[in-house]
C-alpha cells in the first residue's frame, strides 16, 4: 500500500489525546503481522518489534498517534455543547467548523457555533471567542443531548482528505499520522530484510498533553538509539520565519536534545544519497517526543527527522508527499547502512 | 468527624509532612498492614496481597507559607509554598509551627487593585525588633493558614482539606478493608502541592499496575464561577481529565461500576486547570493503567475549603468496595 | 587557577565536551572508577576510608547558558538563538566566540542615529539580532560557521577589588572547580562527584543520572543569584556576595531535605565557617531533578553567591569561594555519620 493510502486510511481514525485505543488496535494488528511481534501497553502506546536472529543492539522508531481535539464538559439545557481543548488549539480557527462527537456507540455531527455578526457590538465584533464562550451545536435538544452524550466525549474535527497539487495533500492530524504512514511504509520496506539489531516501531500516545507515551514507551524499550518522527513548521505567507518549504526535502534537528554522532552518521548518510533536507536548529525544547526519550532511564541517544507542514494543529494540515517518500526512503535506506548499533554510536 | 477534625487542624505545609504522621499511625494500630518511610517521607502502607499492584496515594501536605526574611522592625518576608492566591491571603492568620501567630499584610503604598504581589507583602507576628522577631520566627520556617474545623449539618467548612479528606478517606478505607484480590498499597504522599513529587518517587519503587489518586476537586456550584459540572452533595467524582493526566478509560469504567453496583453516588469530573499525583504516577518506568476519585470541594485553597459530608462517605465507600471486587485490567 | 582556566573554557549546554575533556585530564587519576554516560555525565567514584552504605553524591552541572546558530543571512551574518535563559538586553554588542574552532564575532546592532525614537524605547530581541564575524557574504560565512554550531560569550576571569572577580560561566564552573579539588581527598564514606551535562536546557543530565546512581543523599554545588546591589531593597537580595556560601531552604524545583540541611548547618558552625541562607525561594538547580528521580533522594544545595548570573560579566567574591570549598569538604568528611531518624 502507498504513503497517500496510508495517510488516507490513517488520518480517518479518531485518536484524540487519551483516547487513542481504537486506532492503536488498528495499527497494532497491523504492525504485528507486519513486524512479528506487537503489543499495546498500560498507557495505550504501540510496540512493535522485528526480532533479529542474533541481536546485535536495537534501534527505536517513534511518532506519536494521537491529535489535538476537543473535549464534552457540560450539556447545558437547551442541549448546546460546552467544550474544552485536548491539546494546544486556537480558538480563532473553531467557529465555523464541522464537527464529530463521539458519544458512546454511536458518532453525530455538529457545527461549531458562533453568533452571528448582527448580534454583535462593534466592540465584540473585533474580539476573539474564548473557549469560555464556545460551543458545539448538533442540533440536540436538552434531554436528548443529557441522555446520550456523556460528560467527557469526545469531538474531532469532521475533515475531509483534500489532494492539492504538487503532490500536497490537506487534511486533519497530519501531525502526526503522516510520520505513522512512513513508518508503516518503513517497517513494511523493512520486513523481508534481515537486520541484524532489533528493531522497535513505537506508535505513542499523549504527545500533544506532554510527551506522556513516549517517557514510557522509551523506558520499556530502552533501546541503544532513538529516532523521533514528528512534524515541523513549514513555510507561509504570514509567517517566514521557518526555512522549511512543503516538498523541499525533510528537516533534520540539531542542538541539545539530540546525539551529535547519530545526527552526523544520519546527515552524512543522506548526504551519500543526494537526499534533500535541511537542518533545523533548536536550542532546548524540541517539543516532541523526542525531548522526552532522550532522558528515559540512563539517557537515550536520540535522532529527530520531521515533515514539514503548513497550519499545524488546524483542521486544514497541509504537507507534500514528495516529502512524505524523501523521509520513508532515507529511514529505509539508513537502518540497512549498518550491522551493530555501535558502528553509529562510535564513530 | 472528629478524625478529619484532628487531621484538618494539624499543620503540615509541603516539607514538613511529619506532623501528620503520628496520626495516620495510631489510626491504623492494629490493622494487618506494614508501615513504611522512604527518603522524600512518603507514608507507605502495605497490604500483601497476590494478585496485582493498586497503589492508592492520598498527599499530607497542604499549601502555605515559608518566611525568608526578617526586616530590622521585626516583619516577616515570606515565599508561598504551593498555589496560594494573594488576595484571599490577605489579612489571613497563618500559624508557624512553633505556634507564633501572624497576620499576613501588604505595603500600604502598594495599589492592591492592580500591583500586589509577593514582593511587597509581609507578616506581622508582633515583634519591635528584628532579635525580637528571631526568637519565634527562622527564615526557613513554615507557616500554615488557619481556618476552624466547622460542622453544619452536612456540610463540613475548614483549612486543609485539600487534602487532609483525602488522608481521612484513604485512612478509612485500609479499616474497612476486607479480603481484597490486590497487592495493595496506600500512599500518604508528600509535596504535591509543589510538584507531585511524592507519589512520583513512591510509584518509582512499587512499580504499581494500576493507580488511583485521592484527592479533592474543585466544584463549579457557586455563583457565576467557571464552567465544571460538578455539585457538592452529588457524590464521589471520578475524574476523567485535568491538566496532569487523562485516566484509564479501563479504570473510570471499573470505578463507574463499582459505583453503580453499590449504589454509591458518583459524578463525572474534568478539570480545566491543576493537576493531581495522578499525573506523576502514571508516567513513571513503563506507566500504570491510571484514574483518580475526587471529593469536590469550594473555595479550594483558601481557608475556609468547603464540602458536603455525604460525598466523603461515598468516596470512603467507593473505594473500600473497589479494593474487595476483582475487576480484570 | 583552575577556577579561571575553567570559566574561560566553552561549553553551551550540548556541547560540553571542551569542560568534560579538561576536567578527565585533570582528576582521572585520583577516581577508583569513572563513567561517562550517553548524555555526556561524568562520574568520578571515589572509595571511602568506612562508608555507611549510603550513596552519596556531589554534582555540579559542566554547561552553560549561551547560543546556537540558526541560520547565516546572504549577507553573511549569523542569526541566532538561545540555550538556557538568557536576558535579550544583555546581548547586544557582545564579544561571542562560535563553534568549536572559535571564530571571533559581534553581536551588532545599528548606531543610535540611525534608530527612531520608537526603537530606542524598545528591547531588541534575540530573534532581531544577529552576529557579524566580518564574512563578504553567505558564501564566505559558511567557510567558517554552520548552522547549529554554539556560540558562548569571549569574556575573560578578571581580579576586580579585593577579593571580587568577574567571569563568564561561573555558574556553575565555580562548582566544576571545588569537586576537582575535594576529589583529592579521601574521605570516610564512598563519594560520587558528579559533573552533569544540560543543567540550563532543563535539569536533563541530572535527570538521567539520578536513575544511574539513585542516591540516597545528593549535594549539588552551585551558583545563586545575588542582587544585594543598587536600588535592590533588602529584603529581594536573596543573597550578598562575602556573606559565605549559601543554604537553600526551598527554591521553584526542590525542597532541602530539612535534617541534611540542619547536619550541614551544625558543620559550618563548628568550623566557624561564614554561611547565609538564601532570602528568596525564585531559581531552581539540579537539585530538583534529583530529588525527584528515581526513588527520591534528600537534596542539599550549597551555592556562591553571584552577581549578574547567566551574563558574560558574573561578580562574585573568592573569600565565598574558599569557605564554600571548606564547608564542603568538611561535610564530606562527616557525611558517613550523618542519619535521618526514619519514620517506623
Amino acid at each position: 500500500m502507498s504513503i497517500k493510502e496510508n495517510i488516507k486510511i490513517l488520518s480517518n481514525l479518531s485518536a484524540v489525546s487519551g483516547h487513542e485505543k481504537s486506532a492503536a488496535k488498528f495499527l497494532c494488528s497491523k504492525l504485528a503481522k507486519i513486524m512479528g511481534q506487537a503489543y499495546i501497553d498500560n498507557l495505550g502506546n504501540v510496540i512493535a518489534c522485528k526480532k533479529a536472529r542474533a541481536s546485535q543492539g536495537s534501534v527505536m522508531l517513534e511518532a506519536h498517534i494521537d491529535e489535538i481535539g476537543l473535549m464534552v464538559k457540560k450539556v447545558d439545557d437547551n442541549g448546546f455543547l460546552e467544550i474544552v481543548a485536548v491539546g494546544g488549539i486556537d480558538p480563532r480557527i473553531l467557529p465555523g467548523n464541522t464537527v464529530v462527537i463521539h458519544a458512546k456507540d454511536k458518532e453525530y455531527k455538529g457545527v461549531i457555533g458562533a453568533n452571528p455578526p448582527h448580534m454583535m457590538t462593534a466592540d465584540e465584533y473585533e474580539q476573539v471567542v474564548g473557549f469560555d464562550k464556545l460551543f458545539v451545536d448538533a442540533g440536540f435538544d436538552g434531554d436528548f443531548a443529557k441522555e446520550n452524550i456523556p460528560l467527557g466525549s469526545i469531538i474531532t474535527f469532521d475533515s475531509e482528505f483534500y489532494e492539492l497539487k504538487g503532490e500536497q495533500i490537506s487534511t486533519k492530524c497530519m501531525d502526526d499520522r503522516a510520520s505513522v504512514a512512513v513508518l508503516l511504509d518503513v517497517a513494511q520496506r523493512l520486513s523481508k530484510i534481515d537486520l541484524e539489531f532489533d528493531l522497535y516501531v513505537c506508535i505513542c500516545v499523549q504527545e500533544e498533553v506532554g510527551l506522556r507515551g513516549s517517557t514510557v514507551a522509551a523506558y520499556s524499550v530502552n533501546p541503544d538509539f532513538a529516532i523521533a518522527i514528528d512534524v515541523t513548521h513549514a513555510k507561509t505567507p504570514d509567517e517566514s520565519k521557518p526555512e522549511f518549504k512543503c516538498g523541499g526535502g525533510i528537516a533534520v534537528c540539531k542542538g541539545p536534545n539530540v546525539h551529535s554522532t547519530l545526527v552526523n552518521s544520519f546527515i552524512n548518510h543522506l548526504n551519500s544519497l543526494e537526499i534533500p533536507y535541511e537542518t533545523e536548529i533548536e536550542g532546548g525544547n524540541t517539543g516532541t517526543d523526542a525531548w522526552a526519550i532522550q532522558i528515559a532511564r540512563e539517557g537515550i541517544p536520540v535522532l529527530l527527522l520531521s515533515l514539514p507542514l503548513k497550519y499545524m494543529h488546524t483542521p486544514v494540515e497541509t504537507l507534500s508527499l514528495k516529502d512524505c517518500e524523501t523521509l520513508s526512503n532515507s529511514l529505509e535506506s539508513y537502518l540497512k547502512s549498518f550491522k551493530r548499533t555501535e558502528e553509529v554510536l562510535c564513530c | 468527624m472528629e478524625l478529619l477534625k484532628k487531621l484538618t487542624q494539624k499543620s503540615a505545609v509541603s516539607g514538613s509532612e511529619e506532623n501528620i504522621y503520628e496520626i495516620i499511625k495510631s489510626e491504623l494500630d492494629g490493622c494487618d498492614v506494614s508501615i513504611n518511610a522512604d527518603n522524600l517521607s512518603n507514608i507507605i502502607v502495605h497490604k500483601k496481597g497476590g494478585g496485582k499492584k493498586l497503589m492508592f496515594s492520598a498527599h499530607t501536605d497542604e499549601i502555605g507559607i515559608m518566611a525568608n526574611y526578617i526586616d530590622d522592625n521585626g516583619f516577616v518576608r515570606f515565599a508561598t509554598v504551593g498555589g496560594v492566591d494573594v488576595y484571599s491571603s490577605l489579612y489571613q492568620r497563618v500559624v508557624f509551627q512553633n505556634g507564633t501567630v501572624g497576620t499576613v499584610c501588604f505595603e500600604n503604598k502598594t495599589d492592591i487593585k492592580k500591583d500586589l504581589k509577593i514582593q511587597n507583602m509581609y507578616i506581622d507576628i508582633g515583634a519591635n525588633s528584628k532579635e525580637d522577631a528571631l526568637k519565634l520566627v527562622k527564615p526557613g520556617d513554615t507557616a500554615a493558614f488557619e481556618g476552624d474545623f466547622c460542622l453544619r449539618e452536612n456540610t463540613v467548612v475548614s483549612k486543609a482539606l485539600d487534602n487532609r479528606v483525602g488522608v481521612y478517606i484513604l485512612i478509612n478505607a485500609i479499616k474497612a478493608l476486607k479480603a481484597s484480590p490486590f497487592d495493595l498499597y496506600f500512599v500518604f504522599s508528600s509535596q504535591e502541592e509543589i510538584g507531585l513529587r511524592g507519589a512520583r518517587t513512591a510509584a518509582y519503587n512499587i512499580e504499581p499496575d494500576v493507580a488511583i489518586a485521592v484527592d479533592v476537586t474543585s466544584s463549579g456550584d457557586t455563583p457565576n464561577c467557571e464552567t465544571l459540572d460538578i455539585k457538592l452533595g452529588l457524590g464521589a467524582a471520578i475524574k476523567i481529565m485535568d491538566k496532569s493526566v487523562i485516566c484509564d478509560k479501563t479504570v473510570r469504567d471499573a470505578l463507574e461500576n463499582c459505583a453503580k453496583e453499590n449504589n454509591i453516588p458518583y459524578q463525572f469530573e474534568i478539570l480545566t486547570f491543576g493537576g493531581t499525583d495522578a499525573g506523576a504516577m502514571q508516567t513513571v518506568k513503563s506507566g500504570a493503567l491510571t484514574g483518580a476519585v475526587s471529593l469536590p470541594i469550594r473555595y479550594v485553597h483558601t481557608p475556609c475549603e468547603t464540602a458536603n459530608i455525604n460525598d466523603i462517605k461515598a468516596c470512603i465507600n467507593l473505594i473500600s468496595k473497589f479494593c474487595a471486587k476483582d475487576f480484570i485490567f | 587557577m583552575l577556577l579561571k582556566k575553567l570559566t574561560e573554557l566553552n561549553g553551551v549546554s550540548g556541547n560540553e565536551n571542551a569542560v568534560s575533556n579538561f576536567i578527565l585530564s585533570e582528576i582521572s587519576k585520583y577516581a577508583d572508577e569513572i563513567t561517562k554516560d550517553t548524555l555526556g555525565n561524568l562520574i568520578f567514584y571515589k572509595k571511602g576510608k568506612n562508608p555507611s552504605g549510603k550513596t552519596v553524591g556531589v554534582f555540579a552541572h559542566m554547561d552553560e547558558v549561551g547560543l546556537i546558530a540558526t541560520s547565516i543571512t546572504d549577507d553573511g551574518y549569523i542569526k541566532f538563538s538561545q540555550v538556557g535563559g538568557l536576558d535579550d538586553r544583555i546581548l547586544l554588542t557582545q564579544r561571542v566566540s562560535v563553534g568549536d574552532n572559535a571564530i571571533k564575532g559581534i553581536i551588532g546592532i545599528k548606531a543610535v542615529h540611525l534608530q527612531t525614537k520608537d526603537e530606542r524605547k524598545r528591547v531588541v530581541k534575540t530573534e532581531d539580532m544577529y552576529i557579524d564575524i566580518g564574512a563578504e557574504n553567505k558564501e564566505e560565512a559558511l567557510k567558517f560557521v554552520q548552522k547549529g554550531d554554539y556560540i558562548s560569550f569571549d569574556s575573560g576571569f578578571v581580579s576586580l577589588y579585593g577579593s571580587r572577580i568577574k567571569a563568564k560561566a561561573l555558574d556553575d564552573r565555580v562548582g566544576c572547580a571545588i569537586m576537582m579539588d575535594l576529589i583529592k581527598n579521601t574521605y570516610d564514606e564512598d563519594i560520587y562527584f558528579c559533573f552533569t551535562v544540560q543543567e540550563e536546557t532543563g535539569l536533563r543530565g541530572a535527570s538521567v543520572l539520578s536513575r544511574r546512581l539513585n542516591p540516597d543523599i545528593s549535594f549539588v554545588l552551585e551558583s545563586t543569584t545575588a542582587s544585594d546591589t543598587a536600588f535592590s531593597p533588602k529584603h529581594l537580595y536573596s543573597t550578598s556576595l562575602g556573606g559565605g556560601p549559601v543554604l537553600t531552604n526551598m527554591d521553584r524545583g526542590a525542597y532541602s531535605d530539612k535534617k541534611l540541611n540542619e547536619f550541614v548547618l551544625g558543620i559550618a558552625k563548628e568550623n566557624n565557617i561564614k554561611y547565609q541562607y538564601k532570602l528568596s525561594a525564585n531559581g531552581g538547580n539540579d537539585a530538583r531533578a534529583l530529588q525527584t528521580g528515581a526513588s527520591g533522594s534528600r537534596v542539599c544545595s550549597i551555592s556562591l553567591p553571584c552577581r549578574y548570573i547567566h551574563s558574560p560579566v558574573c561578580v562574585a567574591d573568592m573569600e565565598d569561594f574558599d569557605s564554600m570549598k571548606a564547608l564542603i569538604h568538611n561535610v564530606l568528611c562527616k557525611i558517613n555519620t550523618f542519619s535521618a531518624t526514619e519514620v517506623k
